[in-house]
């Protein structure tokens, strides 16, 4: 059947003023992968949910682009098998709509090294926008492994698919983390993209800042007074982030030897944490004004010197052990793992941000696999009270404590001291807890249906911009060179299911028990 | 004596008249109270006045046969002070209800449904006459108007494509095929209000600029509160949105004549009460597509 849609250019009147979740352009999205799992696991059920849910447009295509061969009928199948395994329950494919979408989906059995299979994909492409309207508005997602992305934007580029050859509309590209391996891996792939793409047509993709509760924080701190004339040096304390699972690394031992607990979540998700928590107001909501405040808290982060970094970091290993009850194996144990890996499962850091908001509050993260709870979370302690006037003598009086629960629990608390009702005057601490889940009673929408609609519509806020990523990749750098450069005799030096090393308390002793 | 409340966004009165529809009103308050931490008070009209019932965050009290005064006074009892009022009236007679008025200035936001209670024009008809009495100061939205924007999406879906945009000043005929008034009222009035039509007489638009002139019908089909179809005639061209069959959730979207195009099949984003009442609360000020809707319903019931 064939689909002659050319979209409006002047405005439609019966759409001023209507509420409508369409957010995104006309465009059809090539999936580089789309035989993997994340593909079937997120990516698919994320398109399909847009298009439930109507956001997706009217002129829409999906190109699958993977080793696999199929043909389109059965690329069809395949995702509606995937869909049925993994949709939720309320939006599994129905008849009707589902054969409506099917004939938007088609597919290439591709090598990545083949010129041949991308010139087949430019002329896909150039179908597309006749038959389904797509406008010549292109998006790449590259859900590869890491080491293909830069044989792809290579291909793109002599099959003429970049975006200096698109003069009918955009062109843009998702490139899944990590965003290379260290900071010169990171630099040569920037390198590559940079060549075809303007920042503005790169997305780099990082789930986490998707979530919800990581978007409320800018909400927290920007659409409240209460909290920003405290949340500076005079008034905290500390700052701790953490970010942890009680699960292993699964079937990802392959990935997990070359990246590590460091590479994996601290040079991303935690320090992007740390960025929205840290960052001064942006002078608007828009993706620019944001960005410009997150890099700034990254310039003001001092890479550690290389002899300062046993004293400002600890690294783990998980052992055997026991977690919700069930006995689990050491991470040398897991499969793909070399058994005297030297890998780290567990990471923790003090970082300081030498600014004037900042200067002399430690941040203190960590992030670790088989550890007791899956908890993430950032604790912004306050300082002591200047002088005691209650409590009894026994009676501990705790800092007032700010908790922004990000997972499993969504949502804040906030730690001060009560009177314990009677003649004495026992202090306690007491919370007040505020769940998204009993004040909204929403499901959040999974991180990747936000993000992809984003990047159909061009809106980058929740990317994250080059400059932050090679800061990030700086800032870690010198402990990955120790630690790489420094095998560590005592791995595994946690057991699975506990609190994580020792060496994490010796720089910082109140951590939050997990 | 007000409610007791944990945590809470808002305050939802919910006023009810009939017992008939009282489980649907407790149904569509808890899913509200659910998703936006709530106290709830229900006013219920059909039962005298007791000891109030009481849980948690709920407080459910009659008030039959009690005075404008008596209700407004029990209200302001009840409702916690510092959050948000939200007033859920469910009754036939909506704006022209002396309780109403007296409730409507301590409140935030107000909804109402007028094709819940009745399925002719009658309280639309209504409600014309309460806004042009009080044309700014009370935010207040019908859930039978936002029930349709999952039409008004699928209609403007239609005119995205740029060949059809001269189709749209070239219409000449609308039919509406819904289970109540109230709908197809609403319909034409958006409508009308979008493409600077003005009503007629005689089941008639003319263009504010221009001497044709475009028909209309509104059929009753289908289920109360419910639109099945909407077919826009152009001179050449002939778009119908129709119901697909079985439960309600897709729409064929059909494209016939000069300009001919496949059937698509798209989703109708039907789109729960409970998020409907959601919408007009998070979006607390009058909206100016409504209110433009509303007024050119009024001047087709004025001609009816």
């Amino acid at each position: 059947m064939k689909r002659m849609v050319e979209t409006l250019a002047a405005p439609n009147p019966l759409r001023a003023g209507i509420e409508s979740d369409r957010i995104a352009d006309p465009c059809s999205v090539v999936l580089f992968g789309a035989s993997g799992d994340l593909f079937k696991r997120m990516l698919l059920p994320a398109i399909w949910a847009l298009r439930l849910r109507g956001i997706l447009p009217t002129g829409f295509a999906l190109i699958g682009f993977a080793r696999t061969k199929y043909t389109d009928e059965q690329f069809r199948d395949y995702c509606r098998e995937q869909l049925e395994a993994f949709a939720p329950e309320d939006s599994k494919p129905q008849r009707e709509l589902w054969n409506d979408f099917a004939q938007c989906l088609s597919y290439i059995t591709a090598d990545f090294k083949q010129t041949a299979h991308f010139q087949d994909l430019r002329k896909r492409l150039e179908d597309n926008d006749k038959r389904f309207g797509t406008g010549g508005n292109r998006l790449f997602y590259l859900a590869t492994p890491p080491s293909v992305f830069p044989g792809i934007i290579e291909l793109l580029r002599r099959a003429n698919l970049d975006p200096r050859n698109n003069e009918q509309g955009w062109t843009r590209i998702v490139i899944e983390k990590p965003f290379g391996t260290d900071l010169a891996s990171a630099r040569a792939l920037q390198t590559i993209v940079q060549k075809l793409f303007g920042e503005h047509d790169v997305y780099r993709i990082d789930h986490y800042l998707g979530k919800e509760p990581v978007q409320d924080i800018m909400a927290l701190r920007f659409a409240n007074t209460i909290f920003e004339p405290i949340w500076n040096r005079n008034y905290v304390q500390s700052v701790q982030i953490t970010s942890a699972e009680s699960i292993g690394i699964e079937e990802r031992g392959d990935y997990y030897e070359t990246a590590g607990a460091l590479r994996d979540m601290i040079q991303n998700h935690v320090l992007n944490l740390l960025a929205l928590v840290a960052m001064e107001p942006p002078v608007s909501s828009g993706a620019d004004a944001i960005r410009n405040e997150k890099f700034k808290v990254f310039s003001a982060i001092s890479p550690p010197r290389h002899e300062d970094v046993m004293s400002m970091s600890a690294r783990g290993q998980y052992g055997a052990g026991s977690v919700d009850g069930q006995k689990v194996p050491g991470y040398r144990q897991e499969p793909d793992v070399a058994p005297e890996s030297n890998t780290e499962t567990f990471a923790a850091a003090r970082i300081g941000i030498d600014n004037w908001r900042w200067a002399g509050v430690p941040f203190y993260v960590r992030s670790g696999k088989r550890l007791a709870r899956k908890t993430s979370e950032i604790a912004v302690t306050f300082k002591p009270i200047p002088h005691r006037l209650y409590g009894e003598s026994t009676d501990a009086i705790e800092p007032n404590v700010l908790v922004i629960k990000i997972e499993p629990d969504e949502g804040v608390a906030l730690r001060f001291e009560a009177k314990v009702p009677g003649p004495k005057s026992h202090i306690r601490s007491v919370f007040m807890d505020f769940n998204y889940g009993t004040g909204f009673g929403f499901h959040s929408p999974p991180a990747y249906e936000r993000l992809l609609a984003d990047a159909m519509r061009g809106d980058q806020t929740l990317f994250t911009r080059w400059d932050a990523v090679e800061l990030a990749w700086e800032i870690i750098t010198p402990v990955l060179d120790v630690w790489q450069n420094t095998k560590d005799f005592s791995f595994p030096n946690y057991p699975a299911g506990s609190q994580g090393p020792e060496s994490a308390f010796r720089f910082f002793s109140d951590w939050r028990r997990l | 004596m007000s409610v007791n409340v944990r945590i809470a966004t808002m305050a939802l009165l919910v006023f009810v008249e009939e017992d008939r529809l009282a489980d649907w009103a407790r149904e569509r308050a808890r899913i509200l109270a659910s998703r936006h931490a709530s106290c709830v008070v229900v006013l219920n009209a059909a039962k005298s006045e007791e000891a109030p019932e009481r849980s948690e965050d709920w407080v459910e009290v009659g008030v039959q046969g009690s005075s404008p005064e008596h209700v407004q006074a029990l209200a302001a009892s009840l409702l916690p002070a510092g959050v948000p009022r939200i007033l859920l009236w469910v009754s036939e007679r909506t704006t022209s209800d002396a309780r109403f008025v007296a409730l409507a200035p301590e409140m935030r936001t107000i909804l109402l449904d007028s094709s819940r209670a009745c399925d002719d024009a009658s309280a639309l008809k209504d409600l014309v006459a309460f806004r042009e009495k009080d044309p700014e100061n009370v935010s207040i939205h019908d859930l039978a108007y936002l029930r349709l924007a999952p039409w008004q999406e699928v209609v403007a879906d239609f005119f995205d494509e740029r060949a059809f945009v001269e189709d749209l000043f070239d219409l000449n005929k609308v039919a509406i095929a819904c289970g109540s008034d109230a709908e197809g009222y609403y319909l034409l009035g958006w409508l009308a209000s979008r493409l600077s039509w003005e009503p007629a007489g005689d089941h008639t638009f003319r263009p504010r600029r221009g001497a044709r002139t475009i028909a209309y019908e509104i059929v009753r089909d289908g289920a109360p509160r419910r639109v099945r179809r909407i077919t826009l005639d152009s001179r050449a061209t002939r778009f119908q949105a129709a119901l697909c069959d079985g439960d309600g959730i897709a729409v064929n979207l059909e494209v016939t004549g000069a300009k001919q195009r496949p059937t698509r099949v798209a989703p109708l984003h039907d789109v729960d009460i409970a998020s409907l009442l959601e919408r007009a609360i998070l979006h607390d000020q009058l909206d100016p597509v409504f209110c433009e809707a509303l007024a050119v319903a009024g001047q087709l019931l004025a001609q009816a």
